[in-house]
C-alpha cells in the first residue's frame, strides 16, 4: 500500500536586531564601561526600574535622566534548577534566580552560580561575575552570572 | 447596551496529533457542529473572529488565512493574537452595539505541527534582556511557581490534587486529550525539567478546534437553542516586562475578573457563582487564579482544594472539563474550550461530569509564560 500524504514540511529562518534604544543603551554602557547597575527612577511613584527606562510605567512620567545607581549586590527572591537549554534538550543542571538588587524595584533573571556544596536558596545574598573587560560586548550576557556572597 | 447570548458551540475532541486533518479541515468540522447546534443557516452569519499567532500557524499575516473555514468569504472579519476569550468580548460587543446580530467566534490548535515548540516559547522572551541568557521559557514558570508557593504555602499533596482532579475530570469529558488517575505516587515521581515544576503538573498540547455563534437579544429568543447569556467581561495585562511584574499574584486575573464581575453585577464571587473553568497550565496557576479573583482568601485555595471544595460535586467546582491538565493545552483556543465547558454545564448537558444547579459559570484565561495577561467571562442561564 502506498504511504499516505499527510504534511509537507517547511522552515525559514527568522533573524531581527533589536535596538536597545537610549535607556537600554545606558543600562548597558555601565555595564560594559565600569562593571556598574545604573537604572532610572521615578520620583512620582518612589519606584526604581533596572534595566533603565525611558519613561515610568505606573504613572507614564519621563524618567530618562533621572539615573540611579543600583546594586551591585542584591537578594535572591526565586531559585530554579534547571535541566535544559533554550530549545528544551536536556543540559547539565545550572541555577537561574529572580533578583532584587539593592536600591532597585524590579527584578532581575539571571543564572545563579552555587558556591561549594551551597545550594542558592531564596534569601541568600549574591554578588554579580562581570565577563573581564576586553571581553565585554555591551549585553547582558557581559554578568556572566550572580554568586552567593 | 444590547443583551448577548451563546446559542451554538461545536468543538473537536482535543487530541495529542491531528496528522489527518488540516487546520482549516478542522475549524470547518468545528463550525459545522456549532452552526448545527445553533439551527442556524451559515449564509445569516455577519460577523467573524479568529484567534490565532502566526508563530504558532507556521504562516506569517495568519490573518489572511481565515474566512472560507467558517464559511465567511465576503464578509466582516478580523484576527486577535490573544485568548479566545478577548475575542468572544470583541463579538459580544459588535452585537452590543448594534452593528451586528450573529458572530462567530473560532479558535484552533494544530500545535503537533510545531517542530520546536521550546524555540518558539523562548522567542517570546524579551530580546535584549532575557532571551541572550539561553534560559527556558518554561524557567519562568518554574520561578513564578516557586513565588506563589512561597507566598500560599501550597504543599505537594494540594498541588498534586489539583492534578488528580483535572485529569479525573477529564475521564467523563469525551473531548479531553488527557484523562487519567494520578496518585500522590506518581505525582512524587515526577520528573523535573525546571525546579520546582514537576512535569506531571504542566499541561501538554494538544490539537483541537473550536467554535462560539453568538447573537443578539431577539435572535436569540427566536432560535430553538436553549441561549446561555453573556453576562460580564474584561481582560487586562498587568505589564510587559519580566522585571517590573508580580512573580506571586495573577494581577492580570484580578483586573480581569474586577471588570468582568462589576459588568455581571456579582458582589460575592464566593456566593453568586456556580462553577469556574479557571486557567491550569500549571497546577499552581488553578489556586494563584482562584486567589486572585476572590473565590478564596489569600493563602487558602489549597487547603480548601484538599478538603474537596473544587471537586465537581464540592461547593464551587473547578476544571469540571478537565481544564488545561486534562483537556489539554490549547493555544488560543483554552478559552473557547472553557466556554464551550460553561454552556454545556449551563445547558444541564454534561452527563457524568454535571454540576448540580449550575446556574452562572466563570472562565478565566491566561496567555501562558511570558506574559502577565489574562481574560475573564462570565455566562449565565439569565441575562444577568
Ligand atoms: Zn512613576
Amino acid at each position: 500500500m502506498p504511504a499516505a500524504i499527510t504534511r509537507v514540511k517547511g522552515k525559514i529562518p527568522i533573524e531581527n536586531s533589536y535596538t536597545s534604544g537610549l535607556a537600554g543603551e545606558k543600562t548597558l554602557k555601565a555595564i560594559k564601561e565600569h562593571g556598574e547597575f545604573i537604572g532610572t527612577s521615578c520620583p512620582t511613584c518612589n519606584w526604581t526600574y533596572f534595566p533603565a527606562r525611558m519613561f515610568c510605567e505606573r504613572c507614564f512620567s519621563r524618567i530618562l535622566e533621572n539615573d540611579k545607581s543600583v546594586g551591585p549586590e542584591g537578594t535572591l527572591e526565586a531559585v530554579s534548577l534547571v535541566n535544559i537549554d533554550q530549545s528544551g534538550k536536556k543540559t547539565k543542571p545550572y541555577y537561574v534566580g529572580l533578583i532584587k538588587l539593592d536600591k532597585a524595584d524590579t527584578k532581575l533573571l539571571h543564572h545563579i552560580k552555587g558556591a561549594k556544596g551551597l545550594v542558592p536558596r531564596p534569601g541568600a545574598r549574591v554578588r554579580p561575575v562581570f565577563n573581564s573587560p576586553d571581553k565585554r560586548r555591551g549585553s547582558i550576557t557581559d554578568i556572566l552570572a550572580f554568586e552567593l556572597v | 447596551m444590547r443583551k448577548v447570548a451563546i446559542i451554538g458551540i461545536g468543538a473537536l475532541k482535543a487530541r495529542p496529533k491531528s496528522p489527518e486533518l488540516s487546520y482549516k479541515e478542522m475549524t470547518y468540522q468545528a463550525a459545522k457542529l456549532a452552526y448545527q447546534d445553533a439551527g442556524i443557516d451559515p449564509q445569516e452569519l455577519q460577523s467573524f473572529v479568529t484567534l490565532a499567532e502566526d508563530i504558532h500557524e507556521g504562516t506569517s499575516i495568519f490573518d489572511e488565512y481565515t474566512p472560507d473555514q467558517l464559511g465567511s468569504a465576503q464578509k466582516p472579519m478580523h484576527t486577535i493574537t490573544h485568548d479566545g476569550l478577548v475575542g468572544l468580548a470583541d463579538a459580544a460587543m459588535q452585537i452590543a452595539s448594534g452593528l451586528f446580530d450573529l458572530v462567530v467566534v473560532e479558535a484552533h490548535s494544530k500545535a503537533s505541527n510545531i517542530k520546536n515548540k521550546a524555540d518558539i516559547e523562548a522567542y517570546a522572551l524579551d530580546p535584549n534582556w532575557v532571551r541572550p541568557l539561553g534560559i527556558p521559557a518554561h524557567a519562568l514558570a518554574a520561578l513564578e511557581a516557586a513565588c506563589y508557593i512561597k507566598e500560599s504555602g501550597v504543599t505537594e499533596e494540594a498541588l498534586a490534587e489539583v492534578v488528580s482532579k483535572n485529569k479525573g475530570n477529564a475521564k467523563s469529558n469525551h473531548l479531553a486529550a488527557y484523562p487519567k488517575s494520578v496518585t500522590l505516587k506518581d505525582f512524587r515521581g515526577s520528573t523535573s525539567r525546571c525546579s520546582p515544576l514537576r512535569d506531571i503538573e504542566t499541561a501538554h498540547h494538544a490539537d483541537g478546534a473550536c467554535v462560539i455563534v453568538l447573537a443578539g437579544e431577539e435572535r436569540a429568543k427566536a432560535n430553538g437553542a436553549i441561549p446561555v447569556w453573556i453576562q460580564g467581561f474584561g481582560w487586562a495585562t498587568e505589564t510587559s516586562a519580566i522585571d517590573s511584574k508580580t512573580w506571586d499574584k495573577a494581577v492580570y486575573a484580578t483586573a480581569a475578573a474586577k471588570k468582568a464581575f462589576r459588568m455581571a453585577g456579582i458582589a460575592d464571587p464566593q456566593k453568586e457563582i456556580s462553577l469556574l473553568e479557571i486557567d491550569d497550565t500549571y497546577a499552581f496557576k488553578e489556586l494563584q487564579h482562584l486567589e486572585a479573583i476572590w473565590i478564596f482568601e489569600r493563602q487558602s485555595a489549597w487547603k480548601k482544594t484538599l478538603e474537596g471544595a473544587t471537586a465537581i460535586k464540592g461547593k464551587i467546582p473547578v476544571n469540571a472539563s478537565g481544564g488545561c491538565l486534562g483537556m489539554g493545552e490549547m493555544l488560543e483556543a483554552k478559552g473557547l474550550y472553557q466556554v464551550h465547558e460553561l454552556v454545556t454545564q449551563l445547558r444541564g448537558k454534561a452527563g457524568k461530569r454535571q454540576v448540580e444547579n449550575a446556574k452562572r459559570g466563570v472562565a478565566l484565561a491566561w496567555r501562558g509564560v511570558p506574559t502577565s495577561s489574562g481574560a475573564c467571562l462570565v455566562l449565565g442561564r439569565q441575562p444577568q
